[in-house]
Order: structure tokens, then C-alpha cells, then sequence
């Protein structure tokens, strides 16, 4: 073992100056301001450095002022503390981060975000970088051309910037980016993003129209996230090297999945806003193909929108197909209504090992009570044929559910259902959600169900129950 | 099905501080230190400390024991441990400091180094120098000149006092 310095006790001696250099940055690290670390190189030699290698974060959000008028005054104020705060820090080493939130971007502050990243890319060798800005008056800042090559990013996060190139790309040391309302973005855009950016293992696209083709062959980027796609028209994706993708958000156009070959693990967390007067074929549609797309996907998780949709097309007759998933995430509280198209899909999930319905993505919306009632449902639910074999499903988790479950019909008839089913079932949790109003009657209740559940039909002889409250 | 009648027995480790003196803990306990973790996870039961004092192996295995048993019910006793815990001498604290440092307990070392901190921030430099016996080794020119390279950073008016 390698031997370090011992400390002996100095009689009145500097004792902090002794202690080895990293602790010293530690220490330093953790004055939050610049100016604080700065003035420690006035202390004695020992510390006439040491600041420039102290590792920082820097975040700055802009505050809001109380009304209309002083808010003008107060985005002025923050932003002169903004730059003389970097003053001190450009001389700084090692600044891992540095995150700009919230400025309600005019033309006017043009300037002053450019040397923002002027800092970013050229003073600082920063590895994380946010650029988040509102788009309040119409303007929207132009990401400037010389921020276009940079090799020190890892991680970077634009909220609200135009990208306009020139030049190509080269972001060669990217391995996470994030592209927030960037609004209008065209397939050469992201073409020239993507060649720039060898190393990218995570992309992310949040708020945006424009492209109708997105091809991705970085061989590096396994992980594509897609958030409330604002395209009219339909958007398909082309990634045959992606592992996990997730589809969020409201969407206004559809999404397809061309070729997602190497997809492991797949969120279905999307849904579209559905007017009163609306058929909603083609969303229908939409879903029937993403879930066919992702039929060979190990895992799977699906958002309140989609659990709905499932049931008008269990309504209308719709087979799923069979997939090869083995993990099942069901992001609902679902209600009575829910429960045949969630049965109809457990139907098409005979490989699954581990089911989870999570309670705390709760969905109002009344999509489903346009086309049946509840009571009708219900019947149905009883009286159809909704036998499937869960052959290998081994664990079922309930967590994040709100209050008293043993008087809620649907959870009932689902757990009833699930025991019947799950023939190999070992382990069956049932978890409430985060306890506020609610704690006392949850408590109660969970020492009832403790009592009852174990007593319902079941048939794995292993089965056993597991509450958490 | 697997056998139930095996009893169920904590794994223990030693530890040996630089005084030689040795301490039997729970596996669990020690682990959350990133050095005894990775002796662990190489076999060891028996980790030596040739950098770590009797004095603050005693204290540190006290807030590990305190974390370990970490529930949401206990979070107002354990705030109570910490803020006992650092109110110390800084002949104390830097030798926990060191000691945390060594056995890698991130959460521990963030600590320490924050009631450190504390106690430079907003204060003058002459205040900072006093409090912890800073010797100044700069001549009257070089300070000069040091202060006015960063000019800003010593405007204003700093906390004199040396609590």
C-alpha cells in the first residue's frame, strides 16, 4: 500500500495549509462564490494558485421580477452579475459545467449571450454547456458560427437558438445532446449535426417541425429521445443502431419507425391532442404501428394516452400482435374502462417476466367514455373471454398508487385477474405513492389488503405478497 | 426450495487504525466507505489504516454506523448527529478530514469541507489568515500585486471577526 504523508499535530501551526492539495480544492470548491475562491490567493504562497484548479459548476437562472414593469430591470441587473461573475472564473481550469437559464431573449442581449458562449467554448474548456433561453418577443438568438467547432463538450443543452451553419459541424467529443424549441430544423441541419458529432451516444429533440426523415447511422448513439413533435405531416425514423428510444410528449403528426433493428428497450409516452369532432383514424393508426415496430422489444413501457388508445382498439376488435417482450411498464391508474384493452395486450405478451403499473402518470382526459361506458365495460370485462397464459411472469409491481387501493374496483379486478393468470408468479409488491393527505387511510388500508389479498384465488402456489406503504 | 435453517450471520470486519487498535464492524457499515469497499469486494475481512487515528477512527465509525441505519423517519436525528458531529476543533476537523479523504466517504468528506468553508467564507483574508494561523510568506509588494491582478474580488466590505 502506497504510503502517505502522516499528519503530525503542528502546536499552533497552519494546519489547514498542511493538509494535501486535493482536500484544499475540495474545501474551495465548496464557496459558492468566484470572487470568494479568488481572494484565497492573497493568503500565503501555498495558496497562490491553488483557486485556478479549484473544479466548479457554474449555474446561473434569471429571476423574474414582481410585475411587467421591473422585470426589464431585474433581467438587466442579473445579467451584469452574470458577466461579472465570469470575470472571475475565466481564469478557472476546470469548469465541468456551466448552465445559463431563463434569459427572455430580445435582440438587444445578442451580445451578451455571445460572450456567454465565447466563454463556453473558447475561455473555459468546459464540459457541460446550457444555453437555455426563452423565446418571449419573436427574436430568437442565432447560435454564432464560431461555437460551431468545439472538442471540450460533452454535454450540451440549447433551449430556444436557431441554428444556422455555414460551416460544417465538429462537436467531436459530444456524447450528449439536447435541442429543445429549436422550431424549424431540416434533415441537412440535423444531417450536419450528426456527421459533426462521432461520439454521440444520446440525442435529444424536444419541440420541433420540419424534418419528415430522421436517418440516423452513428453507430455511437443508442439513445433517442423525442418530445412533442409539432411536424403536421408524419415523421419517420430511421436508427438502426439505437437501443432505447422514447417517444414523449403531444405530438401533432405521427411517428413511425422505419428501422429500429438494434431496439432494446422502447417508451411509449406520447399522445395527441384529440378534438370532440375527431375520429382519430390516423392516431389510431399511428399507435397500432409503433406497437408493431416494437414488438421484438425486450422492454416496454407504455404512457396513459396509449393505454387508452389500446382499449378502443380492443373495441373495435384490434389484435395486437405477439411480441417478444419480457418487461412491461404500464404508466396509468388505469379505471375500469382500461382494463380489457390492457388485458388484450397482455394477450400479445406471452414471454413477460416482470409487469409494472406505475400510478403516478395519472391521465383525465375521457377519451375512452366517447365510445363506452363504464358499466358496459365492466360487463364485458366479465362476461369476454379474456383468458391469456402468463407463462413466465414472475413479478408483478403496483407502485406510486394514491390513497386507499381496496375499495378501487378496477385494482381489484386487475389483481384478481393477474392471479388468475400468472401461473409462475413469485412475487407480487404493492407500493403507495409518495404520502401527504392521505397517509393515516393509506396505512389502514394496506393493513386490510395484507389480510385479504393473500386470500384471493390464485394460481402459482409461490406467490407471495409484498405491501409497502 | 432452498434450506431456511442456516442462520443468518452479519458479516464482520476489523479495522486497524495507525495506532494499532482495532475496531470489529458490520460489513455494511464499513462499506459505505469507497476504500474498505473495494478491499471488500477483493476478499478482505481485515483492513489496516496506517493512515487513519484511533481518535478519528472512533468518530467515523460512529457516522457510518449513524448513516447506515438511514430511514425516512430518522432524517431530523440524523441533521442533529451531523451538526454535533462537526462542531469540533479544527485540529479535530482536519484530522477527520484527512481520515474521510483517505477512506473515500464522499458524503462525509462534502461535510467537512463545507464547515470548513464556512468559515472563509465573507471573511477578510487577514481574518482568514487569524483564524486558522495562516503564516503570509508574501513580501508587502508581492501581496500588492497579487490584490490588484484581481482587483474586484477585494472590493467591498468583509466579515473582520475571527468566530
Amino acid at each position: 500500500m502506497e504510503k502517505q504523508r502522516k499528519m503530525m499535530p503542528m502546536e499552533g501551526g497552519d494546519r489547514l495549509s498542511d493538509l494535501p492539495e486535493s482536500i484544499l480544492l475540495h474545501i474551495l470548491s465548496m464557496l459558492l462564490e468566484g470572487k470568494e475562491v479568488v481572494r484565497t490567493s492573497v493568503l500565503s504562497r501555498r495558496w497562490r494558485f491553488l483557486w485556478m484548479s479549484v473544479p466548479v459548476s457554474l449555474f446561473f437562472g434569471f429571476p423574474y421580477g414582481e410585475n411587467q414593469d421591473d422585470s426589464k430591470e431585474v433581467t438587466l441587473d442579473y445579467l451584469a452579475s452574470v458577466h461579472r461573475e465570469l470575470y472571475y472564473w475565466k481564469s478557472f481550469e476546470k469548469i465541468r459545467r456551466f448552465s445559463v437559464w431563463g434569459l427572455r431573449y430580445e435582440e438587444c442581449y445578442v451580445k451578451d449571450v455571445d460572450l456567454w458562449v465565447h466563454f463556453a467554448t473558447k475561455i473555459a474548456n468546459i464540459e457541460d454547456f446550457t444555453l437555455g433561453l426563452f423565446n418571449m418577443h419573436d427574436q430568437r438568438y442565432e447560435f454564432p458560427q464560431f461555437a460551431y467547432k468545439n472538442t471540450s463538450w460533452r454535454n450540451l443543452v440549447l433551449w430556444d437558438c436557431q441554428l444556422n451553419f455555414s460551416c460544417r459541424v465538429n462537436w467531436s467529443n459530444l456524447v450528449s445532446l439536447t435541442l429543445m424549441y429549436l422550431n424549424y430544423l431540416t434533415e441537412g441541419v440535423m444531417e450536419n449535426v450528426l456527421s459533426g458529432c462521432p461520439n454521440l451516444e444520446c440525442l435529444q429533440l424536444d419541440g420541433f417541425w420540419g424534418i419528415r426523415c430522421l436517418e440516423i447511422s452513428n453507430v455511437k448513439l443508442r439513445k433517442l429521445i423525442i418530445i412533442n413533435y409539432e411536424g403536421d405531416l408524419s415523421l419517420e425514423i430511421l436508427a438502426p443502431h439505437i437501443q432505447n428510444l422514447q417517444l414523449k410528449g403531444s405530438c401533432r403528426g405521427e411517428i413511425y419507425l422505419r428501422n429500429v433493428a438494434s431496439l432494446v428497450t422502447a417508451v411509449l409516452h406520447l399522445g395527441f391532442d384529440i378534438g370532440d369532432g375527431d375520429e382519430f383514424q390516423k392516431e389510431s393508426n399511428c399507435l397500432k404501428q409503433l406497437i408493431h415496430s416494437v414488438a421484438p422489444v425486450e422492454n416496454l413501457e407504455l404512457g396513459p394516452w396509449c393505454i387508452k388508445c389500446l382499449s378502443i382498439l380492443e373495441l373495435k376488435g384490434w389484435q395486437p400482435p405477439p411480441s417478444r417482450r419480457k418487461f412491461l411498464q404500464l404508466n396509468n391508474t388505469f379505471e375500469q374502462l382500461d382494463l380489457p384493452g390492457i388485458c388484450r395486450f397482455l394477450q400479445s405478451s406471452s414471454n413477460l417476466e416482470t409487469l409494472v403499473i406505475d400510478g403516478f402518470n395519472h391521465d383525465t382526459t375521457n377519451l375512452l367514455s366517447k365510445y363506452i361506458n363504464e358499466d358496459e365495460q365492466s360487463r364485458r370485462f366479465e362476461t369476454h373471454n379474456f383468458n391469456c397464459s402468463l407463462l413466465h411472469l414472475k413479478t408483478i409491481k403496483f407502485i406510486n398508487f394514491l390513497g386507499p387501493l381496496r375499495k378501487n374496483k378496477s385494482v381489484l379486478s386487475s389483481v384478481k385477474y393477474l392471479l388468475k393468470h400468472a401461473t409462475v408468479l413469485e412475487k407480487f409488491v404493492i407500493a403507495a405513492a409518495y404520502q401527504g393527505i392521505y397517509k393515516g387511510t393509506t396505512a389502514k388500508d394496506y393493513v386490510k389488503m395484507e389480510l385479504e389479498f393473500p386470500g384471493f384465488p390464485r394460481s402459482s402456489p409461490h406467490a407471495s405478497f409484498i405491501f409497502s406503504y | 426450495m432452498a434450506s431456511t435453517t442456516e442462520t443468518k450471520q452479519k458479516k464482520m470486519l476489523i479495522l486497524k487504525s495507525a495506532d494499532n487498535d482495532e475496531f470489529e464492524i458490520e460489513e455494511s457499515v464499513g462499506v459505505q466507505s469507497e476504500t474498505i469497499k473495494n478491499l471488500v469486494e477483493d476478499g478482505f475481512t481485515f483492513v489496516p489504516l496506517p493512515n487513519v487515528y484511533t481518535k478519528a477512527l472512533i468518530k467515523i465509525i460512529d457516522y457510518l454506523k449513524k448513516h447506515a441505519n438511514k430511514t425516512d423517519s430518522n432524517d431530523e436525528e440524523i441533521k442533529t448527529f451531523d451538526k454535533d458531529f462537526v462542531n469540533t476543533t479544527f485540529d479535530d476537523l482536519f484530522e477527520l478530514v484527512s481520515a474521510a479523504n483517505y477512506l473515500h466517504i464522499s458524503c462525509l468528506m462534502n461535510m467537512l469541507c463545507q464547515t470548513i468553508a464556512d468559515r472563509i467564507k465573507d471573511k477578510s483574508p487577514e481574518a482568514v489568515r487569524k483564524i486558522f494561523h495562516i503564516n503570509c510568506d508574501y513580501t508587502p509588494e508581492e501581496e500588492a500585486k497579487i490584490r490588484k491582478a484581481n482587483a474586484q474580488a477585494f472590493e467591498g466590505q468583509f466579515d473582520e471577526s475571527l468566530d
